[in-house]
């Protein structure tokens, strides 16, 4: 380990106070809504922002949960989000290897053309249409295949395949594997933070689906947790830009129900991210090289 | 394989080299067999889910109805690209989307980077890692909810800001009704969502850092912040690059809730952008073609913006994307 | 390591066709969401009839298979409902993608907001839907459609649907009877009262905690404080017919009188002064909270602040004024008198006779039984009539299972059986739903297509509104106002302007 000099301590302690500030103005408006979801309406209203609460209730968690839709589409997102991201990783690795090799002829056209679909994209009528006729609709692919390979992520990780030495593939090839095997063997476990950072893009994605869900999927025993949470959250502030008066009959789930809603879709995603942690460490190339 | 020979498939193109291309791709092909199987698939998924429903973009030379198709409905040519420029709003919404995206790309595309590289220098894995837990929870909070919390924070009526301004003896200012303060609330509501989960790539790319070489600066007596400028920056150099140019493509790219929310009859001079001015001509009133056309002008200008950056990129030495 | 290379090749090129070609197949292995039988028999015979039928979603979630309201409702008319709730929120997405994909159900339900959306319009004149106008006679219940909201949902002067019925207006202020009390004013009956119980409400303390920290009116975003106030100063709602000939709200005298009237409000602070940002929930927050003394909406708002407003406020009472006195005498906002329409595409609905199914199915959710199944459910079980009147026995199963649903299948609203209620804020706002909707004021523009309007009247109602929002904060004076209603007729009010004009006058001969 190395000296710690006074400097390199200074620096530390400088570091440290700007990160944690930075932390704590992330974290306190999520505090609130946490706390929020916790106590009655009447605080709310009479505190504005909470961050303890001082009258606990459950009323919020005890109205949504009182549905059985919940739950099942609690599940419904949860096999679409590791289903859909096994399948992604897959693919997008299989595609993103070759495309950082510099010897495979013809790569830079392909990257040109992907990079293309990143710019101009046909809308949603003509996507709407190809889901129907490939005989997508009301099934969970319709949610998967459209968004199979994505191209942003497929550049990154392009990237972070093109950041290893060539001499670990040369060393390879010369004991005999073949392409593939060398993707499996030797790069995939090397280039386990750019997996990492792939999965969790992928798996958000999957967990944030939302309109894809409502215009490919009128099964509502099939509708993603997203679905359901805007419902209880957009039914009172009404749509982005709704400007009637809202219909008559319809009472509006109370603030801590929203507060509630948000808790109960962010949370689960946000423990996804504590689990691919430990590859992001760094040193994995160590040994490696020399080998 | 050398890089010689990719370069010569793409120049080769005469007659009397037709002979000999034909036969190089046939081996190419073969050499490297593993190779394009595993691009198959993939390929496959961008012809059929990208290319071929991007006959869309055809409606934007049409009056299109959704009822009567492509082909039923009425060819216009460039009428509604001639409407979009000839409109007396254009360049204000030219302007303003501009100078939010300048905002953007000098404030808030170098804070994941600051961040990521402070975090890398955290000692504690404990607090590394939940400290990067944390920062990335406001990506979660939906526009919604950041324009919610803005205005709690920022009104005239009992806003913890304000309140705080007219207890220091000052008068209270109208944050969000004005001009002035739209790019910088937008820019800091920007980083605050979106600077957490931006690290994440930037954190993955530092992974990937040689660890030796940190040990031979240290070796030279480097500082800490001198080990940062000549062993870590350069080592996720090329990450910064790619990010660069993909966000370049995304100029007249904003994100419309965002906007939309934070838009109001006394900023709107500054805050219209085109995604908002598409909204109350385009969708809300079924104008397909129009907001279409308006989308394939943005699309063009970030194609030309994409393909100037990487070309730049590769002058400067750097890898690109393509 | 050394095996036939060429073997594995081919092995690992056969996973990869097999690995694109599983999930190929798994395109083909759903099935497309099955379309009932159309215009199977009239459901004697052979069985019941398959109605297939999209519409909005009000609730977190559908209903659920066992529900027993639509199992009554199958029973009753002899059908099989096979529909399609979609969140109300994304609706509009949803009908587009339909229509482009010709994937429409039996029954379409076509919502208020949509009702005018060239997607539909067009639709309309591509001969997509039926036209229902010659067959409605023939029908007891459906020909007792309100001609005002007849009018409002015509297209080139037929009727594409059957509308669902809302009351034409259910406008009130929503004002703290304990603070009028506490100062010894009178519920407001002109619009000088109001300014002068605003000011009260601002000034004198009215919740006498010693503070000044409340105030008069609490508005949000859309401004409909102002709108209240102009129609109740005599200025139109959106147009009006000013002399035989329809003119916007813009032009009218009353119009820049109830901005002045705003910005006084807005500078004696007697109004939430950052009505500008504030949206519906906080609006309402703001008189649950006991901050703003009046709450210019919709009288059944009361559900969603009663709660809140006695749980802060203890001494907290409401009253409800609907009748302001102006020089046009009283006048209420009226909106267009339904939420929607329900249309017949001819794409599934194919025949006559099949349209004749449709049409009988929906003439029995206009019936007497019929509409107060819908509203009330089952007598006995749910709701038992009262002296003519309908209340409610298990409110709480009421709202879970029925409400919503029953609402969101309720068509004409002749035949429904008025509330019982005891409780007299309830009672108030069922008055006031008849009162408001007898004095109100609807657009006229609502039963008329405009092409120009399609076009340029959203930016050109927002570049006008721009500067209304602005004067009212005191930001631009008279000259820039007069200057703005220049640019809206200039840049196409006037085009606007003439064609609804030929179309009203078509309409009244």
């Amino acid at each position: 380990m190395n000296r710690h000099s006074l400097s390199s301590r200074l620096f530390d302690g400088v570091i440290i106070v700007i990160v944690s500030l930075y932390a704590l103005i992330c974290l306190l408006p999520f505090i609130h809504i946490v706390a929020g979801s916790f106590t009655t309406g009447a605080e709310l209203l009479r505190k504005g922002f909470v961050l303890i609460p001082t009258e606990y209730s459950l009323e919020a968690y005890r109205y949504i949960f009182s549905t059985s839709t919940l739950v099942r589409s609690l599940g419904v997102t949860i096999y679409l989000t590791v289903v859909g991201t096994v399948i992604n990783v897959i693919f997008t690795a299989l595609l993103a290897y070759p495309l950082a090799r510099k010897d495979v002829a013809g790569r830079q056209t392909i990257l040109k053309l992907i990079l293309f679909t990143m710019l101009f994209n046909g809308g949603m009528i003509p996507s709407f249409l190809l889901v129907k006729q490939l005989g997508l609709l009301n099934s969970l692919w319709s949610l998967i295949l459209p968004g199979l390979v994505g191209a942003f992520i497929l550049i990154i990780l392009k990237t972070f395949f093109q950041q290893l030495p060539d001499s670990i593939e040369e060393s390879a090839k010369i004991d005999g594997a073949n392409d593939l095997q060398i993707l499996l063997k030797i790069v995939l476990p090397l280039s386990m933070p750019g997996i990492a950072t792939i999965s969790l893009f992928y798996a958000v994605g999957h967990w944030n689906t939302f309109m894809q869900a409502v215009l490919y999927i009128n099964n509502s025993e099939l509708w993603p947790i997203q679905v359901l949470l805007r419902q209880i959250i957009l039914m009172s502030s009404g749509n982005i830009g709704d400007s009637s008066i809202m219909d008559e009959g319809v009472v509006p789930p109370a603030q801590t129900v929203k507060m509630g809603v948000i808790v109960i879709a962010t949370v689960p995603i946000l423990l996804v991210y504590p689990f691919l942690q430990k590859h992001f460490t760094k040193g994995v190339m160590l040994g490696s090289v020399k080998g | 394989m050398d890089a010689k020979q990719t370069t010569l498939s793409h120049k080769a193109s005469s007659n009397e080299r037709s002979g000999k291309r034909s036969s190089f791709i046939l081996r190419q092909l073969v050499i490297n067999r593993w190779m394009y199987a595993m691009m198959v698939p993939g390929i496959l998924f961008f012809i059929i889910f990208k290319y071929v429903p991007m006959w869309g973009v055809i409606i934007s030379f049409q009056d299109y109805q959704p009822f009567l198709g492509i082909s039923g409905s009425e060819w216009v040519g460039m009428k509604h690209f001639n409407r979009l420029f000839t409109s007396p709003d254009f360049w204000l919404l030219f302007k303003n989307t501009l100078m939010l995206f300048i905002w953007d790309l000098t404030f808030a595309f170098f804070t994941p980077i600051v961040l990521a590289l402070m975090l890398n220098e955290l000692r504690s894995m404990f607090l590394k890692r939940s400290i990067q837990t944390i920062i990335y929870i406001p990506h979660f909070m939906s526009w919604v909810i950041v324009v919610s919390i803005t205005y709690i924070m920022l009104t005239t009526e009992g806003g913890i800001i304000n309140e705080a301004i007219v207890r220091l003896g000052g008068e209270p200012v109208n944050f969000m009704l004005s001009q002035g303060w739209f790019r910088p609330l937008y820019t800091l509501q920007t980083i605050w969502k979106e600077a957490g989960w931006g690290t994440i790539i930037y954190l993955a790319a530092l992974a990937g850092v040689d660890q030796q070489l940190y040990e031979a600066a240290r070796m030279d007596g480097a500082s800490r912040i001198r080990q940062i400028w000549h062993v870590t920056l350069p080592g996720i150099r090329s990450t910064i690059v790619v990010l660069l140019i993909l966000k370049v493509g995304d100029m007249l790219d904003l994100s419309f809730d965002h906007v939309f929310l934070m838009l109001n009859s006394m900023n709107r001079e500054v805050a219209d952008v085109f995604d908002t001015f598409v909204y109350l001509t385009g969708i809300s009133q079924g104008q397909f073609s129009y907001s279409t056309a308006i989308g394939l002008f943005k699309s063009v200008v970030g194609l030309i913006m994409v393909v100037a950056a990487n070309k730049l990129a590769k002058l400067l030495g750097e890898e690109g994307i393509y | 390591m050394k095996m036939n290379a060429k073997q594995r090749y081919v092995g690992a090129l056969t996973c990869s066709i097999l690995l694109t070609g599983s999930l190929l197949t798994a395109c083909s292995s759903s099935e497309p969401e099955a379309q009932p039988a159309k215009g199977a028999d009239g459901g004697t015979a052979a069985g019941p009839l398959k109605i297939s039928m999209m519409t909005a979603l009000n609730k977190p979630e559908p209903p659920k298979a066992d529900n027993p309201l639509i199992k009554k409702v199958e029973e009753v008319t002899n059908t099989k409902l096979s529909i399609n709730w979609v969140p109300a929120s994304s609706y509009a997405d949803k009908l587009t993608a339909s229509i482009a994909s010709s994937d429409l159900p039996n029954l379409l339900v076509v919502l208020s907001a949509n009702l005018r959306n060239p997607v539909i319009s067009n639709a309309v004149n591509s001969g997509v839907f039926w036209d229902l106008t010659p067959y409605l006679n023939d029908y007891p219940n459906l020909k007792t459609m309100n001609p005002v909201v007849a009018d409002n949902i015509k297209f080139n002067g037929k009727i594409y649907g059957i509308s669902r019925d809302r009351d034409l207006s259910r406008n009130a202020i929503i004002i703290r009877k304990d603070w009028l009390d506490n100062l010894g004013l009178q519920e407001p009956k002109t619009i000088d009262d109001l300014y002068n119980v605003a000011k009260a409400f601002t000034e004198n303390d009215p919740d006498k905690n010693g503070k000044k920290d409340t105030y008069g009116f609490t508005d949000w975003k859309q401004l409909t404080t102002f709108g209240n106030i102009l129609v109740w100063m005599g200025g139109p709602n959106g147009w009006a017919d000013n002399n035989g000939k329809l003119s916007a709200d813009y032009v009218a005298p009353e119009y820049l009188d109830a901005m002045k009237f705003m910005k006084k409000l807005y500078q004696e602070q007697l109004i939430n002064k950052d009505f500008l940002l504030v949206d519906k929930v906080q609006q309402q927050d703001n008189f649950a909270k006991g901050k703003a003394g009046m709450y210019i909406g919709a009288a059944d708002d009361i559900e969603k602040m009663q709660d809140n407003l006695t749980q802060l406020n203890a001494n907290a009472k409401v009253a409800f004024v609907n009748r302001i006195n102006g020089p046009k005498g009283e006048r209420a906002v009226g909106g267009s008198g339904h939420e929607g329409i329900v249309m017949v595409p001819k794409t599934s609905v194919k025949t006559e006779a099949d349209l004749k199914n449709m049409l009988k199915f929906l003439d029995w959710t206009a019936s007497k039984d019929g509409v107060n199944l819908l509203k009330w459910g089952i007598e006995g079980t749910t709701y038992k009539l009262d002296n003519g009147k309908a209340e409610v026995i298990d409110s709480k199963k009421y709202l879970d299972e029925w409400e919503s649903y029953g609402a969101s299948l309720m068509t004409l609203r002749t035949n429904v059986l008025p509330m019982m209620t005891t409780d007299p804020i309830t009672q108030r706002v069922e008055d006031i739903r008849k009162d408001s909707s007898s004095i109100a004021v609807s657009n006229p523009s609502q039963a008329f297509d405009s092409k120009t309007n399609a076009e340029l009247g959203g930016s050109l109602k927002q570049k006008i509104e721009d500067v209304r929002n602005q004067f009212i904060l005191g930001a631009v004076d008279e000259a820039a106002w007069k200057a703005a209603v220049d640019s809206w007729i200039k840049g196409g009010g006037d085009k606007i302007t003439e064609e609804y004009n030929a179309q009203y006058s078509a309409a009244k001969k």
